[in-house]
Protein backbone atom coordinates (compact mmCIF):
# COMPACT_ATOMS: atom_id res chain seq x y z
CA UNK A 1 0.00 0.00 0.00
CA UNK A 2 2.43 2.36 1.09
CA UNK A 3 4.47 1.70 -1.92
CA UNK A 4 1.34 2.27 -4.22
CA UNK A 5 1.20 5.45 -3.16
CA UNK A 6 4.45 6.27 -3.27
CA UNK A 7 4.63 4.92 -6.88
CA UNK A 8 1.28 7.17 -7.75
CA UNK A 9 3.11 10.51 -5.77
CA UNK A 10 6.10 10.18 -8.18
CA UNK A 11 3.98 10.08 -11.14
CA UNK A 12 2.37 13.13 -10.12
CA UNK A 13 5.21 15.03 -9.22
CA UNK A 14 7.00 14.31 -12.48
CA UNK A 15 3.60 15.55 -14.43
CA UNK A 16 3.98 18.44 -12.56
CA UNK A 17 7.70 18.56 -12.96
CA UNK A 18 7.27 18.60 -16.90
CA UNK A 19 4.61 21.47 -16.89
CA UNK A 20 6.42 23.73 -14.58
CA UNK A 21 10.17 23.35 -16.91
CA UNK A 22 7.39 24.75 -19.46
CA UNK A 23 6.03 27.42 -17.36
CA UNK A 24 9.10 28.50 -15.85
CA UNK A 25 11.62 28.39 -18.97
CA UNK A 26 13.51 31.81 -19.63
CA UNK A 27 14.73 31.81 -15.57
CA UNK A 28 17.85 32.19 -14.54
CA UNK A 29 19.79 29.25 -14.69
CA UNK A 30 19.19 28.05 -11.00
CA UNK A 31 15.71 28.30 -11.55
CA UNK A 32 13.32 25.27 -11.00
CA UNK A 33 14.66 22.33 -12.90
CA UNK A 34 15.11 23.98 -16.53
CA UNK A 35 17.35 21.66 -18.43
CA UNK A 36 19.95 23.43 -20.18
CA UNK A 37 20.25 21.82 -23.32
CA UNK A 38 19.05 18.10 -24.71
CA UNK A 39 21.44 15.63 -26.36
CA UNK A 40 20.46 13.25 -29.13
CA UNK A 41 17.63 15.35 -29.79
CA UNK A 42 15.22 14.26 -31.90
CA UNK A 43 15.77 10.56 -31.27
CA UNK A 44 14.60 8.33 -29.15
CA UNK A 45 17.61 8.50 -26.68
CA UNK A 46 16.81 12.38 -26.79
CA UNK A 47 18.04 13.59 -23.09
CA UNK A 48 18.23 16.67 -20.79
CA UNK A 49 21.11 18.02 -19.72
CA UNK A 50 20.71 20.31 -16.20
CA UNK A 51 23.32 23.17 -15.13
CA UNK A 52 23.47 24.90 -12.30
CA UNK A 53 25.98 27.14 -10.79
CA UNK A 54 26.63 29.72 -8.64
CA UNK A 55 29.85 31.97 -8.41
CA UNK A 56 33.49 30.90 -9.70
CA UNK A 57 34.43 27.13 -8.72
CA UNK A 58 35.05 23.64 -9.76
CA UNK A 59 32.45 22.11 -11.84
CA UNK A 60 30.99 18.74 -11.01
CA UNK A 61 28.94 16.05 -13.89
CA UNK A 62 26.71 13.61 -12.35
CA UNK A 63 25.44 11.04 -14.20
CA UNK A 64 22.18 8.67 -13.77
CA UNK A 65 20.54 5.65 -15.83
CA UNK A 66 23.45 4.48 -17.79
CA UNK A 67 21.29 1.25 -16.67
CA UNK A 68 18.44 1.79 -17.35
CA UNK A 69 17.12 -0.87 -14.40
CA UNK A 70 18.60 1.25 -11.59
CA UNK A 71 16.07 3.10 -10.94
CA UNK A 72 17.61 5.04 -7.40
CA UNK A 73 20.35 6.44 -9.57
CA UNK A 74 18.03 8.25 -12.25
CA UNK A 75 15.85 9.02 -9.35
CA UNK A 76 18.00 10.33 -7.11
CA UNK A 77 20.42 12.10 -10.13
CA UNK A 78 16.30 13.63 -11.08
CA UNK A 79 16.10 14.79 -7.34
CA UNK A 80 19.61 16.85 -7.29
CA UNK A 81 18.07 18.64 -10.75
CA UNK A 82 16.13 20.54 -8.63
CA UNK A 83 19.11 21.58 -6.19
CA UNK A 84 20.54 24.65 -5.63
CA UNK A 85 24.18 24.80 -5.14
CA UNK A 86 26.89 27.28 -4.09
CA UNK A 87 30.50 27.60 -4.94
CA UNK A 88 30.80 26.17 -8.76
CA UNK A 89 29.31 24.59 -11.16
CA UNK A 90 27.15 21.40 -11.06
CA UNK A 91 26.24 19.92 -14.42
CA UNK A 92 23.02 16.81 -14.11
CA UNK A 93 22.72 14.06 -16.97
CA UNK A 94 20.39 12.58 -14.85
CA UNK A 95 18.87 10.15 -17.83
CA UNK A 96 21.54 8.66 -19.22
CA UNK A 97 20.26 5.28 -20.83
CA UNK A 98 16.31 6.66 -21.84
CA UNK A 99 15.54 3.83 -24.24
CA UNK A 100 16.42 1.35 -21.20
CA UNK A 101 14.89 3.25 -18.52
CA UNK A 102 11.63 3.32 -20.52
CA UNK A 103 11.94 -0.76 -20.96
CA UNK A 104 13.33 -0.91 -16.98
CA UNK A 105 16.38 -2.89 -18.42
CA UNK A 106 19.96 -2.65 -17.67
CA UNK A 107 20.64 -2.48 -21.85
CA UNK A 108 19.34 0.22 -24.44
CA UNK A 109 19.09 -0.05 -28.05
CA UNK A 110 23.30 -0.13 -28.74
CA UNK A 111 23.80 -3.02 -25.44
CA UNK A 112 25.60 -1.56 -21.84
CA UNK A 113 26.14 1.79 -22.56
CA UNK A 114 28.56 1.65 -19.68
CA UNK A 115 30.54 -0.75 -21.66
CA UNK A 116 30.95 1.69 -24.33
CA UNK A 117 33.90 4.19 -23.04
CA UNK A 118 37.01 2.90 -24.27
CA UNK A 119 39.92 5.05 -22.64
CA UNK A 120 42.19 6.59 -25.56
CA UNK A 121 39.43 6.24 -28.40
CA UNK A 122 36.43 6.92 -29.22
CA UNK A 123 33.20 6.02 -27.31
CA UNK A 124 31.47 3.16 -29.44
CA UNK A 125 27.97 4.51 -29.97
CA UNK A 126 26.17 7.51 -31.17
CA UNK A 127 24.89 8.20 -27.11
CA UNK A 128 28.01 7.23 -25.66
CA UNK A 129 29.95 9.57 -27.75
CA UNK A 130 27.32 12.49 -27.06
CA UNK A 131 27.75 11.89 -23.55
CA UNK A 132 31.41 12.22 -23.92
CA UNK A 133 30.32 15.09 -25.52
CA UNK A 134 29.10 16.77 -22.66
CA UNK A 135 31.85 15.69 -20.58
CA UNK A 136 34.31 17.35 -22.89
CA UNK A 137 32.27 20.72 -23.34
CA UNK A 138 31.72 21.31 -19.41
CA UNK A 139 35.36 20.27 -18.63
CA UNK A 140 34.50 19.04 -15.20
CA UNK A 141 37.03 18.67 -12.73
CA UNK A 142 34.63 15.64 -10.86
CA UNK A 143 32.34 13.31 -12.16
CA UNK A 144 29.93 11.03 -10.36
CA UNK A 145 28.28 8.04 -11.82
CA UNK A 146 25.29 6.85 -9.85
CA UNK A 147 24.22 2.64 -9.70
CA UNK A 148 22.74 0.02 -8.19
CA UNK A 149 23.52 -3.58 -7.35
CA UNK A 150 21.39 -6.53 -6.88
CA UNK A 151 23.80 -8.08 -3.78
CA UNK A 152 26.55 -6.54 -1.52
CA UNK A 153 30.09 -6.58 -2.91
CA UNK A 154 32.44 -9.43 -1.78
CA UNK A 155 29.13 -11.49 -0.34
CA UNK A 156 26.99 -11.83 -2.73
CA UNK A 157 28.59 -13.38 -6.01
CA UNK A 158 29.30 -10.87 -8.68
CA UNK A 159 27.71 -7.94 -6.84
CA UNK A 160 29.26 -4.57 -6.55
CA UNK A 161 26.43 -2.99 -3.75
CA UNK A 162 27.88 -0.44 -1.10
CA UNK A 163 30.81 0.43 -2.43
CA UNK A 164 32.11 4.23 -3.72
CA UNK A 165 34.83 3.40 -6.22
CA UNK A 166 36.98 6.03 -6.54
CA UNK A 167 39.52 7.08 -9.58
CA UNK A 168 43.22 7.13 -8.93
CA UNK A 169 43.32 10.65 -8.85
CA UNK A 170 44.00 13.38 -6.61
CA UNK A 171 42.73 13.11 -3.13
CA UNK A 172 39.50 10.74 -4.85
CA UNK A 173 40.40 7.52 -2.95
CA UNK A 174 40.54 9.73 0.45
CA UNK A 175 37.10 11.16 -0.17
CA UNK A 176 35.40 8.39 -0.99
CA UNK A 177 36.32 6.71 2.19
CA UNK A 178 35.27 10.00 4.13
CA UNK A 179 32.09 9.73 2.18
CA UNK A 180 32.00 5.93 3.10
CA UNK A 181 32.08 6.36 7.06
CA UNK A 182 29.81 9.80 6.74
CA UNK A 183 27.14 7.61 4.79
CA UNK A 184 27.81 4.89 7.70
CA UNK A 185 27.28 7.15 11.08
CA UNK A 186 24.33 9.07 9.92
CA UNK A 187 22.46 6.93 7.52
CA UNK A 188 23.88 2.88 7.95
CA UNK A 189 21.25 1.61 10.81
CA UNK A 190 24.16 -0.22 13.24
CA UNK A 191 22.17 -3.51 12.84
CA UNK A 192 22.69 -3.84 9.02
CA UNK A 193 26.63 -4.11 9.63
CA UNK A 194 26.85 -5.90 5.88
CA UNK A 195 25.02 -2.80 4.60
CA UNK A 196 27.98 -0.08 5.65
CA UNK A 197 29.80 1.61 2.84
CA UNK A 198 32.90 0.51 1.71
CA UNK A 199 35.80 2.47 -0.94
CA UNK A 200 36.24 0.13 -3.79
CA UNK A 201 39.81 -0.40 -5.00
CA UNK A 202 40.74 2.50 -7.41
CA UNK A 203 39.42 3.29 -10.52
CA UNK A 204 42.53 3.28 -13.56
CA UNK A 205 41.23 3.44 -17.10
CA UNK A 206 41.13 -0.38 -17.61
CA UNK A 207 37.76 -0.63 -18.40
CA UNK A 208 35.46 0.98 -21.22
CA UNK A 209 33.30 2.49 -18.37
CA UNK A 210 32.50 6.37 -18.51
CA UNK A 211 34.38 6.55 -14.80
CA UNK A 212 37.27 4.82 -16.04
CA UNK A 213 37.84 6.88 -19.34
CA UNK A 214 37.48 9.72 -17.05
CA UNK A 215 40.31 8.75 -15.06
CA UNK A 216 42.16 6.91 -18.04
CA UNK A 217 41.77 10.00 -20.33
CA UNK A 218 41.56 13.44 -18.73
CA UNK A 219 43.40 12.16 -15.07
CA UNK A 220 40.35 13.70 -13.28
CA UNK A 221 38.53 12.40 -9.86
CA UNK A 222 35.50 9.90 -10.52
CA UNK A 223 33.55 7.66 -8.71
CA UNK A 224 30.97 5.05 -9.47
CA UNK A 225 28.62 4.81 -6.81
CA UNK A 226 26.89 1.43 -6.06
CA UNK A 227 24.27 1.20 -3.26
CA UNK A 228 22.25 -2.76 -2.77
CA UNK A 229 18.79 -3.66 -3.61
CA UNK A 230 19.62 -6.15 -1.15
CA UNK A 231 16.95 -5.85 1.85
CA UNK A 232 16.76 -1.47 0.90
CA UNK A 233 13.71 -0.19 -0.49
CA UNK A 234 13.80 2.15 -3.70
CA UNK A 235 13.15 5.05 -1.27
CA UNK A 236 16.11 4.30 0.99
CA UNK A 237 18.28 3.93 -1.75
CA UNK A 238 17.43 7.14 -3.45
CA UNK A 239 17.96 9.09 0.01
CA UNK A 240 21.32 7.44 0.60
CA UNK A 241 22.43 7.74 -3.07
CA UNK A 242 21.46 11.55 -2.95
CA UNK A 243 23.50 11.76 0.46
CA UNK A 244 26.66 10.59 -0.60
CA UNK A 245 26.10 12.95 -3.75
CA UNK A 246 25.81 15.62 -1.77
CA UNK A 247 28.69 14.47 0.27
CA UNK A 248 31.35 13.79 -2.52
CA UNK A 249 30.38 16.92 -3.99
CA UNK A 250 31.20 19.03 -0.98
CA UNK A 251 34.47 17.41 -0.84
CA UNK A 252 35.27 18.76 -3.88
CA UNK A 253 34.13 22.35 -3.01
CA UNK A 254 30.29 22.51 -3.98
CA UNK A 255 27.53 22.24 -1.81
CA UNK A 256 24.45 21.90 -1.75
CA UNK A 257 22.28 25.36 -1.15
CA UNK A 258 19.10 25.02 1.51
CA UNK A 259 17.32 22.15 1.50
CA UNK A 260 14.85 22.59 -1.09
CA UNK B 1 5.73 -32.98 25.08
CA UNK B 2 4.25 -35.19 21.88
CA UNK B 3 6.32 -34.66 18.52
CA UNK B 4 2.58 -32.16 17.48
CA UNK B 5 3.44 -29.63 19.99
CA UNK B 6 7.35 -29.56 19.18
CA UNK B 7 6.84 -29.40 15.69
CA UNK B 8 3.80 -27.14 15.72
CA UNK B 9 2.85 -25.76 19.57
CA UNK B 10 2.93 -21.98 20.37
CA UNK B 11 6.42 -21.97 21.81
CA UNK B 12 7.54 -22.72 17.92
CA UNK B 13 5.43 -19.88 16.07
CA UNK B 14 6.54 -18.32 18.83
CA UNK B 15 9.94 -17.88 18.18
CA UNK B 16 9.24 -18.24 14.28
CA UNK B 17 6.92 -14.35 14.37
CA UNK B 18 10.35 -13.09 16.87
CA UNK B 19 12.88 -14.00 14.30
CA UNK B 20 10.73 -13.13 10.70
CA UNK B 21 8.41 -10.91 11.38
CA UNK B 22 11.03 -7.84 11.68
CA UNK B 23 13.46 -8.55 9.17
CA UNK B 24 10.09 -8.81 6.73
CA UNK B 25 8.92 -5.20 7.53
CA UNK B 26 12.38 -4.35 7.30
CA UNK B 27 12.78 -5.58 4.21
CA UNK B 28 9.75 -3.56 3.08
CA UNK B 29 10.72 -0.39 4.56
CA UNK B 30 14.38 -0.03 5.60
CA UNK B 31 13.28 2.89 8.35
CA UNK B 32 11.30 -0.27 9.96
CA UNK B 33 14.64 -2.04 10.01
CA UNK B 34 15.02 -2.53 13.87
CA UNK B 35 17.76 -3.89 16.32
CA UNK B 36 14.75 -7.02 16.47
CA UNK B 37 15.04 -7.89 12.81
CA UNK B 38 19.20 -8.77 13.61
CA UNK B 39 19.09 -12.49 13.85
CA UNK B 40 17.06 -12.88 10.57
CA UNK B 41 19.20 -10.12 8.94
CA UNK B 42 22.67 -12.23 9.90
CA UNK B 43 21.11 -15.29 8.90
CA UNK B 44 19.43 -13.82 5.22
CA UNK B 45 22.65 -12.03 4.59
CA UNK B 46 24.77 -14.84 5.10
CA UNK B 47 22.58 -17.85 3.90
CA UNK B 48 21.85 -15.63 0.51
CA UNK B 49 25.88 -14.80 0.48
CA UNK B 50 26.60 -18.41 0.53
CA UNK B 51 23.76 -19.42 -1.80
CA UNK B 52 24.91 -17.29 -4.57
CA UNK B 53 28.27 -18.78 -4.23
CA UNK B 54 26.98 -21.93 -4.84
CA UNK B 55 24.01 -20.54 -7.25
CA UNK B 56 25.36 -17.99 -9.04
CA UNK B 57 22.86 -17.51 -11.49
CA UNK B 58 19.79 -17.99 -9.31
CA UNK B 59 18.43 -14.30 -8.35
CA UNK B 60 18.90 -13.25 -4.51
CA UNK B 61 14.89 -13.31 -3.96
CA UNK B 62 15.09 -17.07 -4.27
CA UNK B 63 17.10 -17.56 -0.97
CA UNK B 64 14.35 -16.34 1.10
CA UNK B 65 12.79 -20.03 0.53
CA UNK B 66 15.39 -21.77 2.15
CA UNK B 67 15.55 -18.66 5.09
CA UNK B 68 11.72 -19.29 5.64
CA UNK B 69 12.40 -22.85 6.29
CA UNK B 70 15.44 -22.92 8.02
CA UNK B 71 14.27 -20.17 10.61
CA UNK B 72 11.48 -22.76 11.19
CA UNK B 73 13.98 -25.49 12.41
CA UNK B 74 15.89 -22.94 14.28
CA UNK B 75 12.38 -22.02 15.90
CA UNK B 76 11.69 -26.14 16.37
CA UNK B 77 15.26 -25.95 18.22
CA UNK B 78 14.69 -22.98 20.84
CA UNK B 79 11.18 -23.85 21.51
CA UNK B 80 12.75 -27.58 22.83
CA UNK B 81 15.38 -25.45 24.48
CA UNK B 82 13.25 -22.95 26.19
CA UNK B 83 10.53 -26.09 27.37
CA UNK B 84 13.96 -27.85 28.57
CA UNK B 85 15.01 -24.64 30.28
CA UNK B 86 11.41 -24.11 31.80
CA UNK B 87 11.36 -28.00 32.97
CA UNK B 88 15.02 -27.58 34.86
CA UNK B 89 13.56 -24.34 36.60
CA UNK B 90 10.26 -25.48 37.62
CA UNK B 91 12.03 -28.91 39.10
CA UNK B 92 14.18 -26.68 40.74
CA UNK B 93 11.75 -25.04 42.49
ZN1 LIG C 1 24.81 0.15 -13.12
Amino acid sequence: MRRRAFLMTTGALSVGRASVSVADSGKGVQSGSDPAYTIRSGTKQETEVFVKNDGDGPTALLVGGMHGDEKSGYRAATAITKWRVSGGTLVVLPRANQVAIRSNRREGTDGDLNRKFPTGEKPESELAREIWGVVSRHDPDVVLDLHRSIGIYGYHESSVGQVIWPTNVGRANEYARLTAEQLNDTVVPWSMPFHEFRRGGEITGSRPMLVHKVAGDLDRPGYIFETTAFLLDLGTRVRWTKRAAEELLSHHGIERRGNS
Amino acid sequence: MNVRNVLSGRAVWGWYLLLVVPLVIGSFDTRLMTPLALPGYLVLTLGSAYGSHLFPTFELWVFWAPFFVGMYVISVGLAVLSHAFREAFVAFK
